[in-house]
């Protein structure tokens, strides 16, 4: 009788650690099935380095929501360029959609398509595109100025980085309520090492979304970014 | 017997804590002995403060022993506060600061500090973005830029390289609109420390900064 007391016993406690290894019990997100498309608000982050265009974007409105019921999202460009967005990073609270098309537009549709075939269009105009033109010359003994056409409407922010590191101090560059236009690598800049640097200048200008078309807009990052890579000497 | 051992012991204890430490450096070792020196360059001289101190803190100098500055060369009367901490204000702004403590009974040390070569800050007529300034370019120290004025942010920018010259981005220093006077400070800052006899016996911090104002209109 004990004996069986015992196993009873046993069996019992294997069976509630076991219960708390399991841990809580998590409910996947909600579904947008059945939501309305204005109830639904787009955020996330619609970028450009002026060849390819990318979006990372969730869907909320009380609580996050995965696409459902044959929901989907598409990213399209109006030279025709055109790509369903696939899910990335899921995880039982939220689901990130991301796609990426070749365009150099800085005009982006996002749709959200259900399975009646009805389609609910925003759209995202990004801040006007933009080169970066290379200095003259790349001695870091004289000064290295990188220009760009200036957008009087778009902060920007603009960072450079060296390679190796110890060429230069890091943080070089900043942030401009108007955009300057340019930056200037100032020999003083450069620490006194010798041989090659190689000197990345990136430059970003973002401006918030603002809510248009049939589907919801929440915090939307809207950016343009270009990358100029020189190849420095003494 | 008990009681009085105990009552032996207590006034043994209570005699040992009323005997002061000592505050004669004659009996305190050198290797026992701390110095710290902080140098200061500003446009009317250098601002020297030295402390000096023992196991036990502060202590007199005595038995012939004593505390040297020589100034760029020229010997400057340190002033003790009667503690430890010795100040001088010379009217030199640069060049090499020499400590010289010499104790006839024991060893002495010699420490010298050098400082960033004079130098005035100028500033050339800015821009509505830029601000050049320029001063005499170094070696082997910390120098950075800081901007200050009512009319922006301000910041400070660390120099990779002392190259004597400088345009400094306004527009980046969060210009509020309008214009105003501006204050450059140039600061050029070393620090270091020395043993002594595998002891770390000796720091230092050593700043100049030179400042100039100038009116900028965006």
């Amino acid at each position: 009788m004990d004996s069986l007391r015992k196993r009873v016993a046993m069996i019992a406690g294997c069976t509630l650690l076991l219960g708390a290894c399991q841990g809580p019990d998590y409910q996947a997100p909600p579904g947008t099935d059945g939501v309305a498309p204005l109830d639904l608000r787009v955020q996330g982050v619609v970028r450009s380095n002026g060849q390819v265009a990318q979006i990372e974007a969730t869907l909320v409105d009380t609580a996050y929501r995965s696409l459902t019921g044959g929901d989907s999202l598409v990213l399209s460009a109006p030279d025709g360029a055109s790509r369903v967005l696939e899910s990335s990073a899921a995880s039982d609270y939220v689901t990130s959609y991301v796609a990426q098309i070749t365009t150099p537009s800085p005009t982006l549709t996002l749709e959200l398509v259900r399975r009646d075939g009805s389609r609910h269009p925003t759209t995202f105009t990004l801040p006007p595109g933009f080169t970066i033109t290379a200095p003259s010359a790349t001695s870091r003994s004289t000064p290295m100025m990188a220009t760009w056409e200036p957008d009087p409407s778009s902060p920007v922010t603009v960072s450079v980085a060296t390679s190796p590191p110890t060429c230069s101090v890091a943080g070089r560059g900043g942030s401009y309520a108007s955009d300057p236009g340019s930056v200037t690598l100032q020999p003083a800049d450069f620490a006194n090492v010798a041989g090659k640097c190689t000197v990345t200048i990136s430059v970003g200008r973002e401006i918030k979304a603002t809510p248009n078309g049939k589907l919801g807009v929440g915090t939307v990052r809207l950016a343009q970014i270009r990358t100029l890579v020189l190849e420095t000497q003494p | 017997m008990r009681v009085l051992r105990f009552a032996f012991a207590l006034a043994s204890l209570a005699i040992g804590c009323a005997i002061p430490p000592s505050r004669s450096s004659t009996e305190i070792s050198t290797r026992d002995m701390r110095l710290s020196i902080s140098l200061e360059s500003v446009s009317t001289g250098t601002h020297v403060r030295a402390s000096l101190v023992g196991p036990f803190g502060g202590f007199d100098l005595d038995g012939g022993d004593s505390f040297s500055l020589y100034a760029a060369g020229q010997p400057t009367a340190l002033v003790s506060d009667g503690v430890y901490t010795f100040t001088a204000e010379p009217t030199v702004r640069s060049g090499d600061f020499v400590f010289d403590l010499v104790r006839p009974a024991d060893r002495g040390a010699r420490v010298t500090i050098p400082t960033p070569p004079d130098t005035e800050l100028v500033a050339d007529p800015p821009t509505a973005r830029w601000l050049p300034v320029r001063w005499t370019p170094s070696e082997g120290f910390v120098t950075t830029l800081g901007v200050q004025g009512k009319c922006l942010a301000g910041g400070t920018v660390t120099l990779a390289q002392d190259t004597g010259s400088y345009a400094l981005d306004l527009a980046s220093l969060g210009p509020k609109g309008g214009g105003c006077t501006l204050t450059v400070t140039l600061t050029r800052s070393a620090a270091g420390s020395a043993y002594l006899l595998g002891e770390p016996w000796m720091s230092y911090t050593a700043r100049q900064a030179r400042t100039v104002e100038v009116a900028w209109t965006p």
